[in-house]
C-alpha cells in the first residue's frame, strides 16, 4: 500500500512535470520572439548528438559531421524570424541539417579532396561497446568501417533515407515531412537503399576475405618467344 | 498468391504498423518463401547497419555556446531581479545596456559563424572565453554592488522597524 501511495505521488510529480516542460516550439519562439539565449542553449543542449550523428553519418567523417552539425544551430539561430511557429521544430532542424549536408556532398564532387584533407573516419566514433577483448574490439572498427564505406557508396537520396530511418528512428511520415517527399516514396526508398547496401556490404566482405593478389608486371611480347 | 508492396514490408520491419495491420503480413511471410527471403535479408541489412554505433557526441564549440548562452541568460534573469528589488536608476539603466550589447553579441557571432563555415573556430574559442572571463568579472562587480545595495535596504528596513516601533 505504501508502495502504491508512492508510486502515484510519483506518478503525479510526472505529470505535473510534463505539464510545465516547455516544448521545442515554444523554446524557439522565445529564441524568434526575444533572442532568449537560454532557450537557444537548451535546444542545442538536447539536439546536438543526433544532428552530429546525421551528419557524420551523411558525409562520413567525424570532423566534418561536427562542423555541419554546428554550422546547422548557427543557420537556425541566424534566420531565427524565419521560424514558423506552426511548423514542428525537429523537421525544421532535420531539413537545415540534411540540406547542409547535401551541400557539402556536392561541394566534395566538384573538388575532391586529397587523403591528407580528411582525416577520415575516427576509429573512436566506430568502437563499439561490446566489453569484448582485443579481437573483439578490432572486429568491431572493422565492421564500422565497412559500413560506413558502404553508406557513403549509396546514392544520397537513399542514405538520407536510411540514415533519418535506421539509425535517427524517425517514422516515415516525418521522414516525408523533413525531406518534402510522398511517404510512399522514402519506404521505397528505404526498401531499395537496404537492397543497395546488402550488395555493397557482400561486396566488400568478398574483397576482406578473398583480396586480391598483388598486380604482376605485364610481360613483354618478346619474352614469350621461346 | 498476391504479395505485400515493398513499402508495406519497410513499415513491417521497422514495426510501424499496428498489430491489426501486420497480421495479415505475418500470415503471408509463413506461406511465402520468396517475401520470407526478402524480408530475411533486410533484416540482415539492418543488423549489419547496427554494427556502426557512433559514441557521445564530442561537444566542442557547441558546450562553449551552451555555457555562454546560459551565461548571458543569467545576465538577464539577474537584471530583471535587480529592476524589481531595487529603485536605482542607473543599475537598472547598466543592466538594460548589458542586456543588449548581450543581444548584439549574439547577432554578431551567430552571422560570423554562418558566414565563415567555422573556419577560424580558434579564433572564436578565444573570443568567447575572453567573454566569459570578461562576464565573469562583470558579474563579481554586480553581485558586489547588489550586496551593497540589499545592505543599504536592510539598514533602511530596520530604521523604518524601529521608527515605527515609537
Amino acid at each position: 500500500m505504501v508502495v502504491a501511495f508512492y508510486m502515484g505521488a510519483g506518478m503525479s510529480l510526472l505529470n505535473l512535470t510534463n505539464l510545465f516542460a516547455v516544448s521545442d516550439e515554444q523554446l524557439m519562439w522565445r529564441v524568434r520572439s526575444s533572442d532568449d539565449g537560454e532557450a537557444f542553449g537548451q535546444l542545442v543542449g538536447k539536439w546536438q548528438g543526433a544532428i552530429q550523428r546525421l551528419c557524420l553519418r551523411m558525409v562520413g567523417d567525424s570532423h566534418k559531421g561536427e562542423d555541419l552539425a554546428q554550422e546547422a544551430f548557427a543557420k537556425v539561430f541566424a534566420h531565427r524570424k524565419d521560424y514558423h511557429a506552426n511548423a514542428k521544430f525537429s523537421t525544421y532542424l532535420w531539413r537545415v541539417a540534411m540540406n547542409l549536408c547535401y551541400d557539402e556532398l556536392r561541394r566534395l564532387k566538384r573538388r575532391p579532396e586529397s587523403p591528407l584533407e580528411t582525416d577520415g573516419f575516427s576509429l573512436l566514433d566506430g568502437l563499439a561497446s561490446s566489453g569484448a577483448g582485443p579481437d573483439g574490439e578490432l572486429e568491431g572498427n572493422e565492421q564500422a568501417e565497412m559500413v560506413r564505406e558502404a553508406l557513403q557508396k549509396l546514392p544520397e537520396h537513399y542514405r538520407s533515407v536510411v540514415v533519418l530511418k535506421h539509425y535517427e528512428g524517425l517514422k516515415f511520415r516525418e521522414i516525408a515531412e523533413v525531406l518534402e517527399i510522398p511517404e510512399g516514396t522514402v519506404k521505397s526508398r528505404m526498401a531499395e537503399g537496404l537492397d543497395q547496401l546488402e550488395q555493397i556490404l557482400t561486396r566488400a566482405l568478398r574483397a576482406e576475405m578473398n583480396p586480391l593478389p598483388p598486380a604482376q608486371p605485364r610481360l613483354k611480347k618478346e619474352s614469350l618467344v621461346l | 498468391m498476391k504479395h505485400p508492396t515493398r513499402e508495406e514490408w519497410m513499415a513491417f520491419v521497422y514495426e510501424e504498423l499496428s498489430e491489426s495491420e501486420s497480421k495479415p503480413l505475418q500470415e503471408h511471410l509463413q506461406g511465402c518463401a520468396e517475401c520470407e527471403r526478402s524480408v530475411g535479408r533486410w533484416r540482415g541489412t539492418m543488423g549489419a547497419l547496427d554494427g556502426w554505433k557512433i559514441s557521445q557526441a564530442r561537444p566542442r564549440i557547441l558546450a562553449p555556446w551552451v555555457r555562454w548562452a546560459a551565461a548571458a541568460a543569467v545576465l538577464l534573469v539577474v537584471g530583471v531581479l535587480i529592476g524589481q528589488m531595487s529603485a536605482q536608476r542607473s543599475f537598472k539603466n547598466e543592466m538594460a545596456a548589458e542586456s543588449a550589447r548581450t543581444r548584439e553579441i549574439i547577432t554578431q557571432f551567430a552571422k560570423a559563424v554562418a558566414e565563415n563555415r567555422v573556419r577560424d573556430q580558434e579564433a572564436y574559442l578565444a573570443t568567447l572565453r575572453e567573454l566569459e572571463t570578461q562576464r565573469a568579472g562583470e558579474m563579481k562587480a554586480m553581485r558586489e554592488d547588489l550586496e551593497t545595495v540589499a545592505a543599504n535596504t536592510q539598514a533602511q528596513l530596520g530604521r523604518l522597524v524601529s521608527f515605527s516601533g515609537q
